[in-house]
């Protein structure tokens, strides 16, 4: 699910892609050799089904204005710390172009030229995403880690 | 944490990817819930393709028979109309047109179809006319002192075919050529027939007589003719030296006949006139000339009420066809096609199927073929032609229809799926049931025999997870299967280009034997889409 989330927007869209994922791991499990990872192999449906489901929504995805992001917060922490969830909360919440640059260079190890022909992109643009991606996160970061440590300076 | 800005680009990926692979987000039991009712949905409804698949397959089979049904229907309604048509009316747009040249020193005998051009004929009949009626009569006195003709003219306007000057009631008239030089002849879209004979024996008392004869005469320069007459008319002329001349006028009818007969004899010439029953009404015009050709003629006419136009002469008919007015009709030799011509042909193309042992499984994916064939056409109804196709059959069956080999296991087997690449050889025979022009409608059967190159069999089981299970699938190939299938099909062929045909081809492939691994009855189902390219044409047709 996670991993479906960091390809598309809503969890609704999510829970579609996992369902895809479920049904071609059901057709193709004689595909499936029993000496391999399952969980890897798992894992590489759920990445090429969000691709498969970007492409087809690839309008709706992929133009989103990013004024319509949400804006994630991240949850409080006793020592002023962000937690794993409350990262990929920040990464959840980037713009859909940004989102899935991010997403594929640098979680999932994908190179730009394949990101770039798996979204039809060029790839200078997928580089200029995950700049930006990379730019927003930090600020995001660094804004709730200021907002965090007042937070906890005016508890005390 | 707090040194964020300072990371490396490598460092805040690394962060989010041990982030990536530590959180777990919580899925709540509503998600899962959808799921699962997407997992029914998904399993209840067939997909999309799957829905309409034999819905497609069954709308093109429909279209192509139905086309070539019409076609078939709208073949034989033409023969039928070809065969009933009377032969003695012959088509004279296509035929029995003549091209006359005044003054013209040959005459190509040989040819069947003369034109006569509408300017030469109005030339003519201006020049006619245009010659004093003084020297008309003059002519006329000269040939009536020989000849005495009684013509009986009967016409029907045909307003389609004689756009001017014509009447449009059926009209009689009386053309005497004799002693009255200014001869009437009231004309309607009068066609008279007439032929060029050497040595005629008209005298000459003119100049225009005394080198020359005239070839052949049409009425109306728009003497361009449909088969279908009416009514006709007939100009005799006793010729009192012992030859007849016949002018037959056929109004109406739009067709002209003209007869003569052996060129080595005197030349008489000879119209003959039908009627719609096809029999001749009159029976000849003969005159004779000592003149050779180059004869000009000069018509008796009253420039104030008659016309003179081009006559129509059609050196096609010989008279015994034309006076024996139930000769067996002419056959109508359809051209072939130039797609259809003898010759080897080199088809190419590709055709999705659908395969199946008992049933039709609407999931299991569509097989494909990559077709090559050597074609060899006979005639224009009859080819053979010999393939090679590479094929991917996908198929599903049950247990009842596949040959078990191994030991029974505790789960039972419930469907086998086989995806079997093979090489597939045809051999059919193809016969045209209708062409055209352009497209033709065929039918082919044949045999095929099947060369395996890969068998995949995955075996499905009640339980697949049961521990004891030990085949799940089978990988091999079983050799080769000479005339396992019977080869049903039928289709259309279009002609594309100027060598390049293309054809869509429904077909079945009835199993005559058990083939492959689990000796199953294979069904085929598909349409071929092809391209024909010509090698070599012979020249006949």
């Amino acid at each position: 699910m996670g991993i479906c989330l960091r390809y598309v927007h809503t969890k609704e869209n999510a829970i579609e892609v996992v369902h895809d994922s479920f049904m071609k791991v059901f057709l193709k499990y004689n595909q499936f050799n029993d000496d391999s990872n399952f969980k890897a192999w798992f894992k590489k449906i759920l990445i090429n089904s969000s691709i498969d489901y970007i492409r087809k929504e690839k309008k709706h995805l992929l133009n989103q204005d990013i004024s319509e992001v949400n804006d994630v917060h991240i949850s409080e922490t006793t020592n002023s710390s962000i937690n794993h969830q409350d990262l990929m909360n920040l990464v959840y919440a980037l713009p859909p172009a940004y989102k899935l640059a991010f997403s594929m260079y640098a979680i999932d190890g994908f190179t730009h030229i394949e990101i770039a022909d798996a979204l039809g992109i060029s790839v200078g643009t997928s580089k200029s995403n995950l700049s930006r991606a990379r730019e927003i996160l930090r600020k995001k970061i660094e804004k709730e880690i200021s907002f965090s440590s007042k937070e906890l300076v005016n508890k005390k | 944490m707090n040194n964020l800005n300072n990371l490396s680009d490598k460092e805040l990926d690394k962060i989010f990817r041990e982030a990536s692979e530590d959180s777990d987000p919580n899925v709540t039991d509503n998600q899962w819930d959808t799921m699962r009712s997407l997992l029914e949905r998904e399993s209840l409804e067939p997909s999309l393709w799957a829905r309409y698949r034999n819905i497609t397959l069954g709308l093109i089979l429909f279209i192509t028979f139905f086309v070539g049904y019409n076609i078939f229907n709208t073949s034989n309604k033409k023969t039928i109309t070809s065969t009933t048509k009377p032969e003695s009316i012959p088509n004279l747009e296509a035929n029995s047109t003549i091209e006359s040249n005044n003054n013209s020193n040959e005459t190509n005998t040989n040819s069947e179809k003369k034109t006569i051009e509408k300017n030469l004929g109005t030339t003519f009949a201006k020049e006619a006319i245009s010659k004093s009626p003084s020297n008309l009569q003059a002519n006329a006195n000269k040939v009536a002192n020989a000849n005495s003709v009684d013509v009986n003219l009967t016409s029907k306007n045909n307003k389609q075919l004689f756009q001017s000057n014509l009447d449009t009631d059926k009209k009689i008239s009386k053309v005497t050529l004799g002693d009255n030089a200014g001869n009437v002849l009231e004309r309607n879209n009068q066609i008279v027939n007439t032929k060029e004979r050497n040595n005629t024996k008209f005298e000459k008392t003119e100049e225009q007589y005394t080198n020359s004869t005239e070839n052949s005469i049409s009425r109306t320069p728009q003497a361009i003719l449909a088969p279908s007459a009416s009514s006709i008319e007939n100009i005799k002329k006793d010729n009192s030296k012992g030859q007849a001349t016949t002018i037959s006028k056929i109004s109406e009818s739009n067709s002209i006949h003209k007869s003569t007969e052996d060129y080595n004899t005197n030349q008489n010439l000879q119209s003959s006139v039908m009627n719609d029953s096809n029999k001749p009404l009159l029976d000849s015009l003969s005159f004779s000339s000592s003149a050779k050709s180059n004869a000009k003629v000069s018509m008796p006419v009253d420039p104030l009420n008659s016309f003179l136009g081009p006559l129509v002469i059609n050196k096609s008919y010989k008279l015994d066809s034309v006076l024996n007015p139930y000769i067996e009709p002419r056959k109508i030799i359809d051209p072939v096609p130039s797609f259809l011509k003898k010759g080897f042909y080199l088809t190419l193309g590709y055709a999705p199927e659908v395969s199946y042992v008992s049933e039709i499984d609407y999931e299991t994916p569509l097989g494909n073929n990559q077709a090559l064939f050597l074609n060899y056409r006979f005639s224009k109804k009859i080819s053979i032609n010999a393939g090679y196709i590479q094929s991917t059959k996908n198929y599903s069956a049950y247990p009842a229809d596949y040959k078990w080999v191994w030991k029974s296991v505790n789960t039972p087997l419930t469907e086998i799926g086989g995806i079997c690449r093979m090489i597939d050889i045809p051999i059919n025979i193809r016969y045209e049931i209708a062409t055209r022009s352009k497209y033709s409608f065929f039918g082919s059967t044949g045999i095929t025999s099947y060369q395996m190159k890969k068998e995949t069999y995955n075996y499905f089981y009640e339980n697949n997870a049961d521990p004891s299970i030990k085949w799940r699938q089978w990988n091999g190939k079983t050799g080769f299967y000479g005339a396992s299938a019977l080869n049903l099909s039928s289709g259309i062929e279009f002609k594309l280009l100027n060598r390049l045909n293309f054809q869509i081809e429904p077909f079945a492939k009835v199993p005559l034997k058990k083939i492959g691994f689990g000796k199953v009855k294979l069904s085929t189902l598909g349409v071929l889409f092809a391209l024909n390219y010509p090698l070599s044409i012979s020249n006949q047709k």
